[in-house]
């Protein structure tokens, strides 16, 4: 069986996008607050989703690889968002800047590194896993 | 002007609660760290909620708890510039007052070039604030605020050298309420001032009020008042203008003359303050002394200005350096408290 390399870079582009959203809100404590997500991501970090997926429903390795890449980009990033000096998102609110300004022109640019390290880690675990749940 | 009341408890110890006005000019406030000064500044920005109370500034409701009101940080045009280095490492100087300033592009690049040559930045425009000599830093973070035009301006607590204050004056009219630690820069620089402590204000006037007349024996100590004796008022006679006052020190009782204060009786249990430079010190024995007391000398420290001498029972008295040589091999010591100069708080 071919390998699905499209099935990989969805996979890690939806764990980008999804962590990157999860780490932003957990920093701004907007909706998502407490060590519950920190578990449940902690816990996905741990369990092999893409195997365990390719082992009875092969058509969700894709979902699954999200899943999979998610926690390194949310754990990583989020722990660079909180490190970031609040004080910055004070004084950009207090300029007048929007929240969407203020993700992209201060938290982005600031955080691009720990958001690619991550990224690229979680690609490596999605192809790892998915290289063994297709050889299943 | 703006009129804020705020009240927020941030539990188990701490509550705010304060009342006070915002006027033309500069409003500092003025207290210790912990006394709230923060909290303030922030509930006006619109960073914390507070629990009740009413802001508002000319003629925008800002906050209001009952109503339920709350403008957010980003639409009440408050500039806010809080403690250490707030400059955004990732971006120029430039790019940091284009982040905050507003209209057309072409007035945008206006403005920012104006502000750069205002406060001496032109040479800095292109570096990152990493790159920046300690005196540009504060001067680029004063003209990213201004550069918004702030309805209103927030200092907390800057270290900035002197003559950023004055430039500060120079370029913005509008009002600005400075909280700070340092009194000798409140009174300096503040029209009015406000004094805070455990989330109160003690005292609201001008400085030269609040140094001259302070309420209460917590708003001396604050102002650097360390004489402040409990006291018996003994006899009062208005015609002379005086009145004998008992106090007493931990060497015994001692009767002092001071100045006729209106309002008080006789028998009345009250608090005087002596500023430590108005109290003098002298041999013992030299004659002509009006309220003079038997001291011993504790400890003398030299400070940047005066001598400070502290004598047992807590009386500090502030010398010049050649009086102080003049005196400093005495044998024995006396204050004298010159009737004028004591206070009744």
């Amino acid at each position: 069986m071919a390998f699905d390399w499209t099935g990989v870079w969805l996979a890690t582009a939806g764990s980008l996008l999804l962590g990157v959203g999860i780490a932003y809100l957990l920093s701004q404590r907007i909706w998502l607050r407490g060590w519950p997500i920190v578990a449940a991501l902690v816990v996905f970090l741990v369990v092999p989703t893409v195997i365990l997926t390719g082992l009875r429903w092969r058509g969700f390795l894709t979902p699954a690889g999200v899943v999979a890449g998610l926690p390194f980009v949310a754990l990583i990033t989020g722990s660079r968002f909180r490190n970031l000096n609040q004080d910055y998102g004070s004084v950009a609110r207090s300029l007048g800047a929007s929240e969407w300004r203020i993700f992209w022109r201060l938290l982005a640019p600031q955080a691009w590194r720990w958001i690619a390290i991550a990224t690229v880690i979680a690609w490596v675990r999605i192809v790892t896993e998915w290289a063994i749940a297709s050889g299943l | 002007m703006t009129h804020a009341r705020i009240g927020k408890k941030f539990p188990p110890s701490f509550s705010l609660d304060v009342e006070f006005e915002i006027g033309e000019g500069v409003t500092g406030i003025y207290g210790e760290t912990g006394s709230g000064k923060t909290v303030i500044l922030q509930a006006l920005a619109g960073f914390i909620l507070p629990d009740s109370g009413r802001i508002l500034r000319d003629d925008v409701l800002l906050f209001d708890a009952e109503a339920r009101v709350d403008v957010p940080a980003r639409r009440r045009n408050c500039g806010y510039i809080p403690q250490g280095d707030t400059l955004f490492p990732h971006m120029t100087v430039r790019q940091n007052l284009g982040f905050a300033a507003r209209g057309a592009r072409l007035e945008r690049y206006r403005r920012i070039a104006e502000m750069l040559e205002r406060f001496g930045l032109s040479d800095a425009a292109l570096r990152r604030p990493g790159g920046l000599d300690p005196s540009q830093k504060p001067r680029a973070t004063l003209a990213r605020a201004l550069i918004a035009h702030p309805a209103l301006l927030l200092l907390d607590d800057p270290d900035w050298p002197g003559g950023l204050f004055r430039q500060l004056r120079a370029e913005f009219a509008g009002p600005v309420l400075l909280a700070t630690r340092d009194l000798d820069r409140c009174c300096l620089l503040a029209d009015r001032m406000l004094v805070l402590e455990g989330g109160r204000v003690l005292q609201r006037g001008s400085p030269a009020e609040v140094l001259d007349q302070p309420e209460s024996v917590a708003v001396a100590r604050l102002v650097g008042i360390p004489n402040v004796f409990e006291c018996t008022i003994a006899g009062l006679d208005p015609g002379r203008n005086s009145s004998r006052l008992e106090l007493d020190l931990a060497s015994g009782r001692q009767v002092l003359t001071g100045p006729y204060f209106p309002g008080h009786f006789r028998g009345d249990r009250v608090w005087i303050a002596i500023r430590p430079e108005r109290v003098r010190a002298h041999a013992t024995g030299t004659e002509g002394i009006v309220n003079g007391l038997g001291a011993q000398l504790v400890r003398a420290s030299h400070l940047a200005r005066c001598v400070r001498l502290e004598f047992a029972g807590g009386i500090f008295a502030d010398l010049s350096r050649e009086d102080y040589e003049r005196q400093k091999d005495n044998r024995g010591w006396q204050v004298e408290f010159p009737p004028a100069a004591l206070r009744v708080l």
